[in-house]
């Protein structure tokens, strides 16, 4: 074959590759916002589930869900800051630091359902809380650990060496160096590291399915050891009873406003990280 | 072909003017809406060095890039006019540029060697590699490394990564890459800009040695450069030719004031 | 030192130790949990016949159906992926690239649930009439659908990885004259080769961690296939079993164990496979060249 046909061949290719995959993946987000757009409105957004989910809507599943993700995020926010800090500022040793890397980076290899049986384990077993909303958001925190940690990570390292100087020749001692100077760029990195992990943590279903949720019958919980409903575990029970075209209907709604919410989560997520690079550079 | 790799003085040598190898003709050039070149008309002649001097942002890079279509590519990039080499107008649609690359071929400001070794980066460019024999392979590479004048310093190391080298030797085997496909003529884009002192005289003295085979099209900023190194002088400012002739004449005898106040750095308003 | 620069310390010291801790703890717990079934029923549990009322544990064709579902979806991915971020990065114009990747981004964040639902509604079911199944839940279907998931994530990567090679190696290998497939071939992949294996091994480890989307669509029988290659049958896999059966499994029981065996399993394969990817990702040999 020529080299001019190969070329042209290998062109052809790449199109035709692009072009099926974009194909594939605009499928996917029509028949997401189609059959999703169908089921949602005033009535689905505001109700509660009636008829194991075939009915009503999915007002306590948004409510269950936007509470898991808070409670996750208050508990990751301070432990993320923490390890970040130490890492940038104490740990200086370069094994030491690396086998820190590893360890808190190995957990964003963890498969979900392992964070599941994890806290099945620990939380439900070991320290019999039975299953409750508050340890699903325990485990969440977990789950989106590393990522925030890096995120507050560079934010930390972005910041001049000269600030840090300037800081201690005024006489600040280390910790003051460190609240005054470096958390708050710290803390706006982790943020946004926040928002990309919470765009994960809400859709995931595998963690929290055996520790923290139920299906039906549950609107606010009373206490932190109550389970509660959610978006990805309603969606996953409507699913398993995919004959009924009622219920199938309500998991397309339910669908969509968990993505809405996922892409909400990681817009405001990507938005920080671009604000942090920008203003790095100036 | 034996030649010393040692600093020699360089004699100013003239030449008589001879063929056209390359001719521009009523070039412009836009990227966007900037006008880079503006009625460029210009000819480069066979077996000599061609030098195009000038200051930074005159042009000088984007012309020579015209001659093998490196601007194609380029976001924003719009030409018009004709270049000829060996008499095919190479602006037409019907050109392969591919094959036109071949014969003119181009070597960069910064030396850019691929992460292989020094063998496999002379041979990177060559077409029908798998049909050539080890023996014949280690020919073209002795062959193109000692037209190079590398071959003394890496023949007993050909199977290094070719990073290891220095900047200089890294240079002269970015030539030998190009050299090995057997181009007509070689464009230099400011060859020694990054390359200190001896090494920028090793590459001068290889263009010397390469002019008796191949034509030469050579931009620099260096007017001490264009003086030991050009034949024929190309001087440009602010995307046009001012002049153009043999160096003797730009040099001793401009038409041009411009002219003159560059070659002699003078302050001008280029 | 101060009460407050003690006091701080303490807390970044306390909370790096427990987010370092975190993953040793979770390895730890899952041994601990798996220790009776290694102890009791040993070597047995690599084999083929799982059946607790009987006390049998092998839970070989679980492993089986993970295996054979990461193979059909990175070998599908794979490809598709490679060439479509050769498209994105070296076909398509820069401003478009960017919203291009932006939009990769977004889809590379849908909720594997909802994989799970378009499996279950539009797959099994296209998968049942197009190949004449009993049932469309099948290894294949599993297969199919984590590589549609994991599409996105390997064309990003590639792309970053194709992206990150610096031009000047495509200018020097276009003024020797070669075909734009050429430059790609002999200048662009080589040097992009580690990271897009990094980026291939980290899909691999999405895929084979993956739960709901297989959950729904593989059938869910314990059985390895006959012949093994039989892709479109029922099948089971490590993360299908353990999120349909661990909650309904008694704690503390022989059962419970050998499931928790499996994910032990799991994760170790899963860490592997990760840990590989980010030697290729960060091998600072291989950048030398930069």
């Amino acid at each position: 074959m020529s080299r001019e046909l190969t070329n042209r061949v290998f062109s052809t290719a790449t199109w035709f590759a692009a072009g099926l995959c974009g194909l594939v993946l605009f499928f996917m987000f029509a028949i997401i916002t189609w059959n999703g757009i169908r089921a949602i409105n005033f009535e689905f957004l505001f109700a509660a589930s009636r008829n194991f989910g075939a009915a009503g809507g999915i007002f306590y599943q948004i409510i269950g869900s936007l509470l898991l993700i808070l409670f996750a995020a208050l508990i990751c926010l301070p432990l993320a800051l923490g390890t970040a800090i130490f890492k940038s500022e104490y740990l200086h040793n370069a094994r030491v630091q690396k086998l820190c890397a590893i360890l808190v980076y190995g957990l964003n290899g963890v498969p979900s359902v392992i964070f599941g049986i994890f806290g099945l384990i620990f939380f439900v077993n070991v320290l019999q809380t039975g299953v409750s909303w508050f340890v699903g958001s325990i485990i969440l925190a977990i789950m989106m650990l590393p990522t925030v940690v890096l995120a507050a990570y560079h934010a930390i390292n972005s910041v001049p060496e000269i600030y840090r100087e300037s800081a201690s020749a005024l006489g600040l001692n280390r910790w003051q160096v460190i609240v005054k100077v470096l958390l708050p760029q710290a803390t706006s990195g982790a943020i946004s590291g926040l928002f990309l992990g919470l765009a994960r943590a809400i859709g995931e279903t595998a963690p929290i399915m055996f520790i923290a949720t139920a299906f039906s019958g549950i609107d606010i919980p009373g206490s932190f050891l109550d389970p509660v409903t959610s978006l990805p575990t309603h969606i996953l029970a409507l699913a398993q009873q995919a004959v009924d075209a009622r219920a199938l209907e309500n998991a397309w709604g339910a669908s969509l406003v968990l993505i809405s919410l996922v892409t909400v989560f990681s817009t405001l997520g990507l938005w920080g990280r671009m604000k942090l690079k920008t203003s790095s550079l100036r | 072909m034996t030649r010393s790799t040692g600093l020699r003085i360089i004699q100013p040598g003239a030449l008589p003017e001879a063929a056209a190898a390359v001719k521009v003709n009523d070039l412009n050039v836009w990227f966007g809406t900037a006008h880079i070149l503006r009625e460029i008309a210009v000819s480069f002649q066979e077996y000599r060095i061609n030098c195009i001097v000038g200051p930074s942002g005159s042009g000088k890079s984007t012309l020579i890039r015209s001659i093998n279509r490196m601007n194609d590519d380029v976001a924003g990039y719009c030409a018009k006019g004709t270049i000829h080499v060996d008499g095919k107008d190479i602006m037409s649609e019907s050109i392969n540029v591919a094959k036109l690359r071949q014969e003119v071929g181009m070597v960069f400001q910064k030396p850019c060697v691929f992460p292989k070794s020094i063998s496999e980066n002379v041979l990177f460019g060559m077409q029908d590699l798998k049909k050539l024999t080890v023996q014949e392979r280690l020919q073209i590479v002795e062959n193109n490394l000692k037209l190079t004048a590398l071959w003394r310093e890496v023949s007993h190391r050909l199977h290094d990564k070719a990073v290891t080298l220095s900047l200089g030797q890294q240079q002269r085997l970015c030539i030998a890459r190009t050299l090995a496909v057997k181009p007509k003529v070689v464009l230099l884009d400011e060859p020694t800009s990054s390359l200190d002192p001896v090494s920028s005289r090793a590459v001068e003295e290889l263009m010397l040695e390469l002019k008796k085979e191949y034509t030469i099209v050579f931009v620099t900023h260096n007017i001490q450069q264009a003086q030991r190194v050009a034949d024929h002088l190309v001087f440009m400012c602010n995307g046009g030719v001012i002049e153009q002739g043999s160096k003797q004449k730009l040099f001793h005898n401009p038409e041009k004031e411009l002219t003159r106040k560059y070659l002699n750095e003078e302050y001008c308003d280029c | 030192m101060s009460a407050s620069s003690r006091i701080g310390k303490g807390y970044v010291v306390g909370s790096t130790f427990l987010s370092a801790a975190m993953i040793l703890v979770i390895i730890l717990f899952l041994l601990m949990n798996s220790w009776d079934a290694i102890r009791q029923t040993g070597l047995q549990l690599f084999t083929s016949e799982w059946n607790p009322a009987q006390d049998k544990f092998g839970i070989l064709p679980m492993i089986c159906g993970s295996v054979a579902i990461t193979a059909i979806a990175i070998a599908i991915a794979l490809p598709l992926g490679i060439a479509t971020a050769i498209f994105t990065s070296e076909v398509l114009p820069a401003g478009l690239r960017l919203y291009v990747k932006s939009l990769l981004e977004l889809l590379a964040g849908i909720p594997s649930i909802i994989y799970g639902l378009i499996g279950v509604v539009f797959l099994s079911v296209w998968v049942e009439q197009a190949f004449d199944l009993q049932s469309g839940r099948t290894v294949f279907t599993g297969g199919l659908l984590l590589a549609v998931m994991v599409l996105p994530t390997i064309v990003t990567l590639s792309d970053d990885a194709l992206h990150h090679v610096p031009q000047k190696y495509r200018e020097a290998a276009k003024s020797l004259g070669f075909y734009n497939y050429e430059v790609i071939r002999n200048a662009v992949l080589p040097i992009a080769k580690p990271d897009i294996i990094g980026a291939a091994l980290l899909g691999l480890g999405r895929v084979l961690g993956e739960t709901m989307a297989v959950m729904l669509v593989v059938g869910s029988i314990d059985r390895i296939p006959e012949p093994f290659y039989n892709v479109f049958v029922p099948g089971q896999t490590l993360t299908s079993k353990l999120g349909r059966e661990i909650a309904e499994t008694a704690f503390g029981s022989l059962h419970f164990s050998a499931m928790i065996f499996m994910g032990l399993i799991l994760l170790v394969f899963v860490l592997l496979v990760t840990t590989i990817s980010l030697t290729y990702f960060y091998n600072p040999e291989d950048r030398l060249y930069e």
